[in-house]
């Protein structure tokens, strides 16, 4: 497991030109086991950024310093030099990178008609190490059935940085393979990492991926075109996503989607979390709580709170 | 009987090297064909499927665009930038100085947004276009021209030496 992190953290250096990446390189495998991600910013030090904070890569700051010729390099790279390609993604601020890497990128924003358009002048950028943990979902999967064997809806709860993602996607993959058809609607690219339509990540063998697709737009598509039994979306973080869902748990199909909540309780406080209550769309909730440095996933029945549903 | 050889093989010399310019001018007539057709095919292949640039490299253009897709491509994984393999791409093309003068400074171009990026293809296929239509319209009169310059330098050369 160590090895294959290391392994990881020097695929994600091979995408720094190549005096960053030698310095990255140098970095002790202590740390890149622990790397989460890589950051680059105009005329600072590479770091790597790990739960402890972010270290520069060298002891000697200058021989570190990243140059906005560095940055250029690094997204033209990332782009297969076809910014164009990517102008969606990039418009977002984050890029998919082949071997199930995210490059975020921050820059000078481009606004047409009060909208964003683009991002030029590239400025910060942040390389992160997705890390899959095949398996972990293996344990919660079966506790959200019920009696006849039917996927019951759920919610993923922690707050960031909890590894509702990584469940998410091991959930993904384990109802896959369980022999569900799971419809997978990545608006961030953070589920699959799909390059050139290839998911990056094992999803399992049933699953199909609507790339870079925003939830209300994407699941209806999903829903007409490859009528699935099961559809999974990153972070519920609007109204529009919370419509999104109710629509979507009219149509009879299952949801499996993530939300930044503590616990069930705090669901119940927020107005937003209340109105997803009220739709009883969701049935389940595994809730991540980290214990002594480890998580622990604890599955919970959501209560409903009786408010009326969005329209 | 032996001058006679040697006036006929200065003859022949002075054919042959007509022949090679005039080679040499119809290879640089199919590689602004092709290559205009090629940058076409890319600048639609980009609107319809904003197609990245390794993947549009790839294609099968024939013989004599094939070599300069190849050779941007090779220079791109040696990690040089876009607008460096492109230049350096277009300075091993077989076509006059000022065509690929003209062409080389489209590369910083294919780096931008879409379309940037499509308008310097576009670009690119119309000088071919254009240079090609030019060198057809001069053909008739260079390949006179031509014939007229190597055989008379092959028959001065005959009757100096002779």
């Amino acid at each position: 497991m160590e090895q294959d992190r290391v392994r990881r953290f020097e695929q994600a250096a091979e995408l720094l030109p190549p005096r960053l990446r030698r310095l990255a390189m140098e970095t002790p495998d202590e740390r890149k086991e622990r790397a989460e991600e890589l950051r680059l910013r105009v005329n600072a030090p590479l770091t790597v950024v790990t739960a402890e904070g972010e270290h520069p890569v060298a002891a000697a700051e200058r021989d570190a310093l990243v140059t906005r010729d560095d940055v250029e390099r690094v997204v033209a790279g990332v782009t297969e030099y076809s910014r164009y390609a990517s102008a969606e993604s990039l418009r977002r601020g984050f890029l998919p990178v082949r071997g199930g890497f995210r490059l975020g990128v921050c820059g000078t924003v481009v606004l047409r008609d009060g909208a964003v358009c683009s991002l030029k002048d590239y400025s910060s950028l942040a390389l992160r190490i997705v890390r899959e943990r095949v398996g972990v979902g293996e344990a919660v999967a079966p506790e959200l059935f019920d009696g006849e064997g039917r996927f019951r809806s759920t919610l993923i709860l922690s707050p960031p940085g909890g590894g509702k993602t990584t469940l998410l996607r091991d959930l993904i993959r384990c109802l896959s393979d369980g022999g569900l058809r799971v419809a997978v609607v990545d608006e961030r690219s953070e589920l699959a990492v799909s390059v050139d339509g290839c998911p990056q990540t094992e999803l399992g063998a049933r699953t199909d991926v609507l790339d870079g697709c925003p939830k209300a737009l994407g699941v209806p598509m999903v829903l007409r075109a490859m009528s699935p039994q099961v559809i999974a979306v990153d972070e519920i973080a609007c109204g529009a996503d919370v419509d999104t869902m109710c629509a979507a748990a009219n149509c009879g199909v299952a949801l499996l989607a993530t939300i930044h909540a503590r616990d069930v309780p705090e669901l119940t406080r927020k107005p937003l979390w209340r109105a997803l209550l009220a739709a009883e769309v969701f049935e389940r909730a595994v809730v991540i709580a980290i214990e002594g440095g480890a998580r622990r996933y604890r599955v919970e029945d959501v209560p409903c709170s009786g408010e009326p549903a969005r329209s | 009987m032996l001058r006679g050889a040697g006036a006929l093989l200065i003859l022949c010399a002075a054919l042959l090297t007509r022949r090679a310019l005039l080679e040499e001018r119809r290879a640089a007539q199919r590689t602004r064909r092709a290559l205009a057709a090629a940058f076409e095919a890319m600048e639609a292949e980009i609107r319809a499927l904003l197609t990245p640039f390794p993947a549009l490299l790839r294609r099968d253009v024939g013989p004599e665009a094939g070599p300069f897709l190849q050779a941007v491509a090779a220079s791109l994984r040696r990690g040089r930038s876009l607008c460096e393999a492109w230049s350096g791409a277009v300075d091993a093309l077989p076509l006059p100085e000022e065509e690929r003068a003209a062409l080389a400074p489209l590369g910083a171009r294919l780096g931008g947004d879409e379309e940037g990026v499509r308008a310097a293809l576009k670009l690119a296929a119309e000088m071919l276009r254009a240079g090609y239509e030019e060198a057809e319209r001069r053909r008739a009169q260079e390949e006179r021209l031509t014939t007229a310059l190597c055989l008379s330098a092959g028959l001065l050369l005959v009757i100096l030496l002779i």
